[in-house]
């Protein structure tokens, strides 16, 4: 009996950390760059250079492993986009210091909203809402409940505001990301762009 | 607790739902679930003390074959 086939695990055992991390960082890259359908542990295995039976211990089941990744995807997007925020801000002030964060961290870490991106467009769509962080949500529900009491934003369906307040942002930073913007122009992310483009979108939002 | 982990040639949900029962009769079996999203369909068993042979034994008497993981 070959004893590579038993993986024992020690309950006192530490996680290795950083092989994790390895094996996180790897799995994005790769759903990010091959996408989600062609996806398999066998394949994430060989890239990250450990073991499938390495992988099944610390996840389930493939399934496991994106919602798992997801999760932690998501939550640090959710802390970025909080810092410094307050969900009582004026919608001017709080809509920059979203912009800024989310902005920053959509530089810093490409991969995540692509990858974000994958899952959104996937078969694990409910899967993944369902762990969609709910104080993560309730902050920007009542970011924008309380703008529209103070009369500082209009009231519109959630898709329109989404569409105006955020995605603008996120065209600049893949833009950025791209080197270049529509037709091949050559473009850089500057404050300039992104106050100037802030401006007009508060404007749009403002009643 | 110890993780075991094999291939096998289960791959649907009504091949799962056949050998559930066997799984779960077995006292040595604290949990176990069956990637059918995954190529190999691994078979992924969590258990104290249980043997390989007896896990590939009765995954034979169901019909099915498995085989270990390579490494």
């Amino acid at each position: 009996m070959n004893e590579h086939s038993f993986i024992f695990v020690l309950t006192m055992r530490a996680r290795d950390d950083n092989k994790i991390q390895a094996i996180r960082n790897k799995a994005i890259e790769m759903i990010v760059d091959q996408g989600l359908d062609g996806f398999s542990m066998q394949k994430l295995a060989k890239a990250a250079n450990v073991s499938p039976a390495t992988l099944y211990i610390y996840y389930k089941d493939r399934e496991d492993l994106i919602l798992r990744l997801w999760g932690e995807v998501f939550s640090e997007m959710a802390e970025a986009t909080l810092k410094n925020f307050d969900t009582e801000m004026s919608f001017s002030e709080g809509l920059k210091v979203q912009w800024m964060n989310r902005a920053r961290f959509g530089l810093k870490y490409p991969k995540y909203m692509q990858f974000m991106e994958q899952l959104h467009h996937s078969h694990l769509q409910e899967k993944v809402l369902e762990l969609t962080g709910a104080d993560f949500k309730k902050a920007m529900q009542t970011f924008v409940s309380n703008a529209i009491k103070r009369k500082e934003l209009v009231k519109v369906d959630l898709e329109v505001y989404w569409s105006i307040a955020f995605a603008p942002m996120y065209a600049l930073v893949k833009f950025h990301q791209e080197g270049k913007s529509i037709g091949g122009k050559k473009f850089t992310m500057t404050d300039k762009v992104m106050n100037d483009t802030l401006k007009l979108v508060i404007k749009a939002l403002t009643p | 607790m110890e993780v075991l982990i094999l291939k096998t040639n289960i791959r649907f949900k009504k091949q799962v739902k056949a050998v559930a029962p066997l799984l779960d009769s077995r006292q040595n079996i604290a949990r176990w679930n069956i990637d059918l999203n995954d190529v190999d369909k691994v078979l992924r068993i969590e258990s104290k003390d249980i043997q390989l042979k007896e896990v590939v034994q009765l995954i034979h008497a169901a019909g099915f074959h498995c085989d270990e993981l390579a490494d």
